[in-house]
């Protein structure tokens, strides 16, 4: 039974407490809140743009920052979706997500690969890697158009499963300097052209978000990217949920103990490195072409 | 009984009595799943009742 109300309980958190309905909704809640307060993810003045892809854990986000800033007029936001092109997936989530924020009130703005890039992911992934190759261009858009929409933040949908499969993914490559730029807040304030990045959810599990979603009403129907099942995240995230079951709260001990280690982290690889314009788009980078650039030259030579 | 997986989009026979020997039963991790019957969200110590719809979801969605 709920060991708050005494009713029947709807789940188990790692620590073996046991939850109802109501009892969960309100942890969860204020959990969320707790993460923005103490972690300084919103200020007042700011403009949030929340990056949803149509799935449990972008509209659970945007979903309880509507609730919390709905009558708060120092903080406003609205949603940014990019569609990628994956047919059979992306486009339900687009009607879900128009659907979901127009009951709201919540302006959703949607840019493509196709309109931005003159193509569909599914028509370039041949012989590359799909997420590496979505990944850079997603997180280039996603900045790019919520700097232009005027936002000061971009909140993503990332859990604590998320963040614990990223840090032993960068452990697992020896790639500890990709690690220095995790943590609920990412980015530097005031690095022109970048917009901070906000993860409200960090401290909550992939089971807590949908468990919250499913309750809510949020979610519809279940999608998956038909290029998830076989990345090196997902057979990270199936190693991490076997170990969770075996030992309960391994995924709040990976991303507790990196917590202690990221100031330290940060502190090495704070490095200063000059930020230019890429020669190409103009966009900000460290080097002499950007990130995107580089994948796009890939894409248009071949 | 049965039980269908949103994720493999088909319906599993099972013997357990309790949701977490189902998962077991059917070698699905916990944390990956949350359980539905008749509608509501239950915990790994539900005991099944007959006539009991039992769904299982992935937490995995999305990308």
């Amino acid at each position: 039974m709920c060991q708050t109300c005494t009713k029947k309980p709807v789940i188990a958190l790692h620590s073996g407490e046991q939850l109802c309905k109501k009892c969960f909704i309100a942890y969860f809640d204020r959990k969320v809140r707790k993460t923005i307060r103490v972690h300084d993810l919103i200020d007042k003045g700011d403009t949030i743009a929340v990056a949803v892809s149509g799935g449990k854990d972008s509209l659970t986000l945007l979903d309880l920052l509507h609730a919390i800033f709905t009558n708060n007029k120092s903080v406003s936001l609205f949603a940014l979706l990019i569609n990628e092109g994956i047919v059979g997936y992306r486009d339900d989530c687009v009607e879900h997500t128009k659907k979901f924020c127009a009951e709201r009130n919540i302006p959703l703005h949607i840019f493509s690969y196709e309109q931005e890039f003159g193509f569909a992911l599914d028509t370039v992934v041949k012989g590359r890697k799909p997420c590496s190759v979505c990944g850079v261009l997603r997180r280039n858009l996603l900045n790019t158009k919520a700097r232009d929409l005027g936002a000061t933040k971009l909140a993503t949908g990332h859990n604590l499963d998320d963040e614990a499969q990223s840090i032993l993914m960068n452990q697992f490559r020896s790639n500890m300097e990709t690690s220095a730029r995790l943590g609920p807040l990412t980015g530097v304030k005031d690095r022109e052209g970048f917009i901070r990045r906000i993860k409200p959810l960090y401290f909550m599990t992939e089971k807590e978000v949908m468990t919250y979603a499913f309750l809510k009403n949020i979610t519809d129907d279940f999608r998956e990217c038909p290029y998830n099942k076989d990345s090196y995240r997902n057979q990270v995230r199936e190693m991490l949920n076997k170990f969770e079951d075996l030992y309960p709260g391994t995924k709040h001990s990976v991303v507790q103990s990196f917590m202690e280690i990221l100031p330290a982290l940060k502190e090495k690889y704070k490095g200063d490195v000059p930020i230019k314009s890429c020669k190409e788009c103009g966009e900000p980078t460290s080097r002499d072409l950007c990130q995107k650039c580089v994948v796009l030259d890939q894409i248009r030579s071949s | 009984m049965k039980a269908s997986y949103d994720r493999e989009k088909k319906d599993y026979e099972f013997t357990a009595k309790t949701v977490i020997g189902m998962l077991k039963e059917l070698g699905l991790v916990q944390n990956a799943v949350i359980v539905v019957v008749n509608g509501e969200v239950v915990t790994s110590d539900y005991t099944f009742k007959e006539k009991d719809m039992v769904k299982i979801l992935s937490v995995v969605s999305g990308g």
